[in-house]
């Protein structure tokens, strides 16, 4: 029996098993990006306040499939988008992460500011210590919010960092992420926090990052399913998701963990059947514009963290 | 001295392999054996959520190519063992009615008839030949505790793949590419070590030799462990929680450069440019 499945199944097999362990490659996700970023409506179907940051950020897909290498410094926002003060106060009113142009420009801000180089500094320091509200059980929406519209869209200054440090201390990275799913808003939360690496938080960070991957790996594409169910609408849990992608990329360039990449590249393969053609969700632009960031990202990461 | 062991399938050849040494062993006992049924839809899906498609690839070269995998034709692994130790073809099941050994079916290790078995025969030690994670109950059921083989360096790499993750960190020197004999605790190899056995690259090694090569040394160091049990000389060094990192399973992009890594140190093996 054996030897006839192996006889006569054997070289068919043997060429699906190949293509199955090759999985997404890049060129497919390539394939992908240079659709996104040949959608003649794409900036088009954005917010006018958006428009200038998603064209820089549409960019660094151009820059990907040119083979060219990722930008150095990051450049500058353009006029058009809010303040750092204009979004505190745009948050405080609505919600950090409630859409409308101006959060979602102050949101795409946020990706171009990420660091783009491997930080220096490796994480050391006490962990922020949990208050007793961190005991607290259940979806830590609140201290979420909190620490979100602390965070805002800039790298804070002296003064900001210790009230980032004691809205963390609301929010230790234990209660992050639920057995069901996670809480929406805390992929906002841990891009902002990697644009302040290195600082007094990194290790807060980098424990949150070790909390994710964990998350993910265990509860598969379940882990990323948002709570409060019905908060968020439309492409809001895509970009999401596609957040973390993005936030994992650039978490294993700052720290230099090549397990961060590995989870990342597998919430980049997960999204990308939603962006194939003839899927409905494929149209949305913000989720498409951030798929084009988060695979430049990867690409960026690997060829940093995989070079001799 | 007695043992049971516990396996992931009838026809396991690891755990035929561990059954057949411990029946020759003077002073041991094959006092029980565990085995998983194959058709356990619980974990045919928690198998298919951490490997995906890979799962297919390890039934196909497992139930289907065994020892006639064309990558590793080459090398000794647990198939070769069991041929070479008399047990080809001899499935678990089998093995015990001719020894009048107790063999009770399960889904999961964890289940009761599992329990009832390990709790009536009392055992001085479990020997792991895979089939998911255990639970407290089972692991405080086991005597000395229960024998697990790593297949990485403990406590640097635990979890998945973990002998991809030293050669795509280049670590592959220090700590290195060995296997681990360790008890079993509640967290994910994160219980006492009693031995690390090297496993070294050879010139012209692939993942698939290489992974082979592990599987003697895996059983080997099954064996040495139930002697130390046996002759009362264990000498496990506890682990701490924090000195280690968890590794999962290994994207396919990344599992290429540590092939490609792996590479360059089978050249260098061999003396010539890769």
């Amino acid at each position: 029996m054996k030897e006839r499945l192996r006889d006569g199944l054997g070289p068919r097999v043997g060429s699906l098993l190949e293509r199955l362990e090759r999985g997404v490659t890049r060129d497919d996700h390539l394939a992908t990006v240079a659709r996104i970023v040949a959608r003649p409506d794409l900036l088009e179907t954005l917010p006018v306040e958006a428009r200038p940051i998603a064209a820089c950020l549409l960019g660094e897909g151009r820059r990907l499939l040119a083979g060219e290498p990722p930008r150095g410094a990051a450049p500058d926002v353009p006029a058009s988008v809010p303040s750092p003060e204009a979004f505190r106060e745009a948050a405080r009113r609505r919600g950090p992460y409630e859409s409308g142009g101006g959060m979602e420009a102050c949101h795409l801000a946020g990706l171009l500011r990420l660091p783009d180089e491997r930080s220096g500094a490796p994480p050391q320091g006490p962990l922020p210590e949990p208050g007793a509200e961190a005991e607290r059980a259940g979806p830590p929406a609140r201290e979420v919010a909190a620490l979100n519209a602390s965070l805002a869209v800039d790298g804070p200054d002296a003064e900001h960092v210790s009230e980032l440090v004691a809205q963390a201390r609301a929010l230790p990275a234990r209660r992050w992420f639920l057995r069901r799913g996670t809480c929406y808003g805390t992929g906002h939360l841990l891009l902002a926090l990697l644009r302040v690496v290195p600082g007094p938080l990194a290790p807060y960070t980098r424990e949150v990052c070790d909390r994710l991957v964990r998350h993910v790996e265990i509860r598969r594409r379940g882990a990323l399913a948002f709570r409060p169910e019905g908060l968020p609408d439309g492409s809001a849990p895509a970009v999401e998701r596609l957040r973390f992608a993005v936030a994992l990329a650039t978490a294993a360039r700052c720290f230099g963990d090549l397990r961060y990449l590995n989870t990342a590249l597998k919430l980049n393969d997960w999204h990308r059947r939603r962006l194939l053609p003839g899927r409905r969700s494929g149209t949305d632009s913000l989720a498409a514009l951030h798929y084009v960031v988060s695979i430049a990202r990867q690409e960026s990461a690997l060829r940093e963290g995989l070079a001799p | 001295m007695k043992v049971v062991v516990l396996a992931p399938i009838d026809t396991s050849p690891f755990a035929r392999v561990v059954c057949g040494r411990c029946l020759r062993e003077p002073g041991v006992e094959l006092a029980g054996i565990v085995v998983r049924r194959i058709l356990n839809p619980e974990r045919v899906r928690s198998e298919l959520r951490r490997d995906g498609f890979r799962l297919l690839g390890k039934v196909w070269t497992k139930l289907v190519l065994g020892s006639d995998d064309p990558g590793t034709r080459d090398e000794t692994g647990f198939f070769e063992l069991a041929e070479r130790e008399g047990l080809a073809g001899t499935p678990l099941s089998r093995l015990a009615r001719e020894h009048g050994i107790p063999l009770v079916r399960v889904l999961d290790h964890n289940d009761a008839a599992s329990l009832a078995l390990l709790e009536r025969v009392r055992p001085d030690v479990v020997a792991f030949t895979g089939g998911g994670i255990l639970r407290k109950p089972v692991l405080e059921a086991a005597g000395h505790g229960v024998l697990n083989t790593h297949m990485g360096p403990l406590p640097e790499y635990r979890g998945m793949d973990v002998v991809e993750w030293p050669l795509l960190e280049g670590r592959a020197e220090e700590p290195g590419l060995g296997v681990a004999l360790h008890f079993m605790a509640a967290g994910i190899d994160t219980g006492p070590i009693l031995r690390f056995d090297r496993v070294p690259i050879r010139p012209g090694d692939g993942l698939e030799r290489l992974r082979k090569r592990f599987e003697p040394v895996m059983a080997d160091a099954m064996l040495e462990g139930i002697r130390a049990v046996r002759d009362d000389r264990l000498e496990p060094r506890p682990q701490a929680a924090d000195e280690g990192r968890q590794y999962f399973v290994m994207h396919p992009r990344l599992v290429e450069a540590a092939r490609r890594a792996l590479a360059k140190l089978a050249a260098a093996e061999s003396g010539e440019p890769e």
